[in-house]
């Protein structure tokens, strides 16, 4: 058990080659997952501010908060090296997750102080 | 008989663990049922001292980078909470002359976007380094051998994946 508790948590999905599963360390993956989590909330409560400081309307808040979720994907597989499938299992991922999650911390900081 | 055919005779093969020394090997015995045997052997008496199996290196530290990223963080934020008040100032003296807000001055937002660049690489620089996924990888080899041998269970959910011939072995 006790050499099984580190590498338990290392692979955990099924081997390749002949099958064609595939492998990657899920432990790593999620760590990947949760930096990506932490950057997009922290750049929408910053767009969120931001927005509220320009004084946005509606329709044109909602496209800056887009814009900045766009430049925060550019960054991270910038910062991933563009080589995405070391770090994660999908395009999807990186572009995709976390997109709406920061919405609600944006609209919280645009119209709540100013 | 042929003994081969009947699937009598167990196939057998050795792997060497991927840890940084060479104590043991592992003996995988195949049968017909598919479950997989497991037996270990020590290929050479333990005549060289145990290897460090978990350095002290492997808790998560705050590296230098990362402190720096959060600096630069706060400075963005800070800088952006100045820009803010400057707005508010703006905002109270646009109130007196009675006229529309139309957006803040352009010093505002020049310093709005210099707070906005900051705040992006910060936020791409504190959460730490992507962790390689591929097993394969040099930095993801699983080192561990348990200092007690009485305790190991192999019957686990390795038993998919196919047999590495090739593991190379680190000295």
């Amino acid at each position: 058990m006790a050499g099984h508790s580190e590498s338990s948590g290392a692979e955990k999905k099924s081997g390749e080659a002949a099958n064609e599963i595939p492998t990657f360390n899920a432990e790593n993956l999620q760590t990947n997952m949760k930096a990506i989590y932490y950057s997009r909330t922290f750049l929408s409560i910053i767009g969120g501010v931001i927005a509220g400081i320009l004084g946005f309307t509606s329709l044109t808040g909602f496209i800056f908060y887009f814009l900045v979720m766009a430049i925060t994907s550019v960054g991270l597989i910038a910062k991933s090296g563009f080589s995405v499938h070391s770090y994660f299992d999908g395009w999807n991922r990186v572009i995709f997750d976390g997109f709406l999650s920061g919405l609600m911390s944006f609209v919280l900081f645009w119209t709540y102080p100013l | 008989m042929n003994n081969i055919a009947l699937g009598l005779v167990p196939s057998c093969s050795v792997m060497r663990p991927k840890n940084r020394s060479s104590l043991i090997v592992v003996l995988v015995t195949r049968y017909t049922s598919g479950t997989p045997m497991i037996g270990w052997r020590s290929v050479q008496p333990s005549s060289e001292p145990i290897p460090e199996l978990f350095p002290a290196g492997d808790r998560k530290r705050v590296s230098v980078e990362m402190a720096l990223g959060f600096a630069v963080g706060v400075f963005g934020v800070l800088i952006l909470f100045h820009a803010a008040y400057s707005t508010i100032q703006y905002r109270g003296l646009l109130k007196i002359m009675e006229e529309e807000f139309s957006g803040p001055p352009m010093n505002v937002v020049a310093e709005l976007l210099l707070g906005l660049v900051l705040c992006i690489w910060a936020a791409l620089t504190v959460p730490g380094k992507f962790l390689s996924i591929q097993p394969h990888s040099e930095e993801n080899r699983i080192v561990s051998l348990p200092a007690n041998s009485d305790f190991m269970i192999f019957n686990h959910r390795g038993k998919v994946f196919p047999l590495e011939m090739d593991v190379k072995l680190k000295h």
